[in-house]
């Protein structure tokens, strides 16, 4: 982690004032002596070619006429009168000979103290512009002799070579040095001044105010108040510090009281937290019990379901059993008045040959009568016997599923007969399985119920279609009716407990369920119901099961 | 086969100092003659009078002033002397009229012919062969020595003229009155 230089105040504000101060200083007399200088040498060079231009001007005559002492005669020579010039401190006069056409010095000016100048013949020509150098500035104008009309581009007749000399522009950059020097030096004391002067006013007291603040929180005394001072900026730090202070304080108080509350609150909370478990616990272990219970409710519930199809069953194997040997009765006792009638006419020497004759007649018939009846009643008992033993018995056998079907539907005779209901049974009569008949029994009953007691509840003449198809190991059951349909809100919970559109009218709403539990943990299976209201509902049952084939059988 | 080489050389310095020193052989030097044409084509671009016309009429008179034409003449042909002038020659003065034209050249003035000069300086700036005869009404003279040149003027004789020339022109000319 890097640590950031600390710098103290005092410095940072004296390095300011002091940078602020120079900063500005050089940036000034940079400015001044940057624009002086570019004022200067503008106006020297514009200066510098319009004395070049005026000698060259009053040269073109003498220079043309050849005549030299018009220029540079000590007494009446034009360029005598640059001496009131004093910059300048050298004009030469440079002329085309009429002899060689080469360029010569015609006439010269010399200040008075400046050193000769040698002829300055190559430089003449190239001095278009003024041209600075350390001490003075070098211009050459050329001489045009445009006197004739229309002679414009004659050449130049000859050049004037002037030597400006920058001594006093010198003397007075040296001059504006040494004044920004002295005023430097003063701002940069000024500055110093002024440094210490801040440093006295607003220093000390924000020390004195660190020193106090310090003081407060070495001896922990928030209840303490830092002193004004003499600056207004720093009097509303000291204020927002006292409420700070004080807010320190009373949070100090207020966190002490509430450190207290706490540790109180602690300990009655463990005991609140011992008390609440226990209550939760107790409260957890009741609704164990509830809910053991009502499993149990809801056990004892499926069993009466169950008790209450086997009811259902019995009775109507009893209503079956009892037609047949009704009629068996009938027939014996007919056959024993008969015998006794004969017996009494044998005894009275009453017997005659057509009489006993009819008495046989009649005795084969009663007993083929009462033969057949019990026998019928011996095939009901055996087959009852059988769906019985399957009810109770939740094991595996071979089960002819055609037959199986048909003795379901024997058993559900008594209630069908009241009803004008069609139930369709679709299944190959060779078809044998290995299945469980007891829960496969009550389903296919609930279902028929469900149908009956439901579906068929504003109908006369209801279908149910039964399709069984066997493939691989797994058999298909295919229930329909084209009764009223279930509900939406009815489909979606249909195979739930207690599920009943009949509360109250002696529907317990567990018959759906027991037909789930049947298929899925009897059976292994699974069950799906299809339905739409008004359209019927449909149920598909497939559940694994081993095809017995007919020479295991 | 030294030799071969010697002269091989001695052609190539040969051509070298031809090459030198043939610009230098065909530089013009002007005579004083010449330079007294130009005096006299130079003074007409200072001179002012009547409607001081683009091209100024020059005139000479006599076998002098014919040589001094001619010169003038040859040296504006080559274009050595830029500005175009027109140049008449006459066997006497007294064949120019007045105003005929703004310089006129006369080396010498018979004793007959110096009220005509008087007459002609009256608007022409008569240009003498010599200083003495500015008193018999010339107005400018030369006179070349060498390569030096001096311009004379009879102050008195422009002063009765119509003829105005330039100061700084005046200025530069010695007055003889």
């Amino acid at each position: 982690m890097s640590k950031k230089t600390a710098s103290s105040l005092k410095t940072t504000i004296l390095t300011s004032i002091l940078m602020v101060g120079i900063l500005s200083l050089v940036l000034s007399v940079s400015v001044t002596i940057y624009k002086s200088n570019e004022q200067y040498t503008r106006e020297a060079s514009f200066f510098v070619q319009q004395i070049a231009k005026i000698v060259a001007y009053n040269s073109i005559i003498p220079v043309a006429f050849n005549q030299q002492g018009d220029l540079d005669d000590k007494q009446k020579g034009f360029l005598n009168t640059i001496n009131n010039i004093k910059e300048v401190s050298h004009i030469h006069i440079y002329r085309y000979d009429d002899f060689s056409e080469e360029l010569t010095l015609f006439a010269s000016y010399i200040k008075k103290g400046a050193t000769t100048l040698r002829p300055q013949y190559s430089k003449v020509k190239t001095l278009k512009q003024p041209v600075f150098t350390e001490r003075y500035i070098e211009y050459a104008e050329p001489i045009y002799d445009h006197s004739f009309e229309g002679s414009t581009q004659n050449p130049p007749i000859g050049y004037v070579y002037l030597r400006y000399e920058l001594t006093q522009y010198l003397q007075y950059n040296q001059e504006m040095l040494t004044w920004n020097t002295i005023v430097a030096a003063v701002v940069i004391a000024l500055s110093i001044l002024a440094s210490f002067y801040v440093l006295n006013k607003v220093v000390a007291p924000i020390n004195r105010f660190v020193r106090e603040i310090q003081l407060i929180t070495q001896n922990k005394a928030f209840d303490s108040r830092v002193k004004s001072t003499n600056l207004i900026e720093m009097n509303m730090v000291a204020e927002s510090m006292n409420a700070m202070l004080a807010k320190i304080n009373w949070q100090i108080h207020q966190s002490a009281q509430a450190e207290k509350e706490i540790t109180e609150l602690n300990q009655n909370l463990e005991e609140k937290v011992i008390s609440r478990t226990q209550a939760l616990r107790d409260s957890n272990q009741e609704l164990l019990d509830a809910l053991e219970q009502v499993h149990q409710y809801q056990s004892q519930v499926i069993q009466s379901e169950k008790m209450a199809s086997l009811g259902q069953m019995v009775a109507g194997v009893a209503h079956e059993v009892n037609t047949p040997i009704g009629l068996g009765v009938t027939a014996s006792t007919m056959l024993s008045d008969k015998i006794d009638e004969i017996s009494e006419a044998m005894e009275n020497q009453k017997l005659s040959a057509r009489k006993l004759s009819n008495f046989l007649v009649e005795s084969k018939e009663n007993t083929q009568i009462i033969y057949r009846n019990l026998s019928r009643a011996a095939d009901l008992i055996s087959s009852f016997k059988q769906v019985a033993v399957d009810q109770s018995a939740d094991i595996n056998r071979e089960v002819n599923i055609k037959s199986f079907f048909e003795d379901i539907l024997l058993s559900l005779n008594p209630t069908l007969k009241q009803t004008s209901h069609v139930i369709d049974i679709d299944c190959d009569e060779n078809l044998v399985i290995k299945s469980k008949p007891g829960p496969l029994n009550q389903i296919i009953i609930n279902l028929i119920m469900n149908s009956i007691i439901h579906g068929f509840d504003q109908m006369d003449r209801g279908l149910i279609s039964i399709r069984i198809t066997q493939r691989a190991n797994t058999c298909t059951i295919h229930y329909s009716d084209n009764g009223s349909g279930i509900e939406e809100k009815i489909k979606q919970k249909i195979f739930d407990p207690f599920v009943t559109t009949r509360r109250g009218e002696g529907g317990s709403g567990l018959g759906m369920h027991l037909v789930y539990n049947l298929v899925t943990q009897a059976l292994n299976g699974r069950i799906e119901v299809t339905s739409e209201l008004g359209n019927g509902a449909s149920f598909d049952i497939q559940f694994p099961a081993v095809q017995v084939l007919e020479y295991e059988s | 086969m030294k030799v071969k080489y010697l002269q091989i050389l001695l052609l190539v310095s040969s051509l070298l100092f031809n090459l030198t020193y043939s610009k230098q052989a065909t530089a013009k030097t002007t005579t004083p003659l010449e330079l007294k044409a130009v005096l006299i084509y130079k003074i007409g671009a200072y001179l002012r009078s009547r409607n001081s016309p683009t091209i100024k009429d020059y005139c000479f008179v006599g076998e002098k002033g014919k040589v001094l034409a001619d010169l003038l003449i040859a040296m504006v042909k080559s274009r050595e002397l830029q500005n175009t002038i027109n140049v008449t020659t006459e066997s006497s003065l007294e064949k120019f009229g007045t105003r005929q034209c703004h310089i006129l050249y006369v080396a010498d003035i018979p004793k007959d012919m110096e009220q005509k000069l008087v007459s002609l300086s009256q608007s022409t700036l008569t240009i003498v062969g010599d200083v003495s005869q500015l008193k018999k009404g010339g107005i400018v003279s030369i006179e070349v020595q060498g390569r030096k040149s001096t311009l004379y003027t009879s102050l008195s004789n422009l002063k009765n003229s119509d003829i105005e020339i330039h100061s700084r022109l005046l200025s530069i000319m010695t007055n003889v009155d």
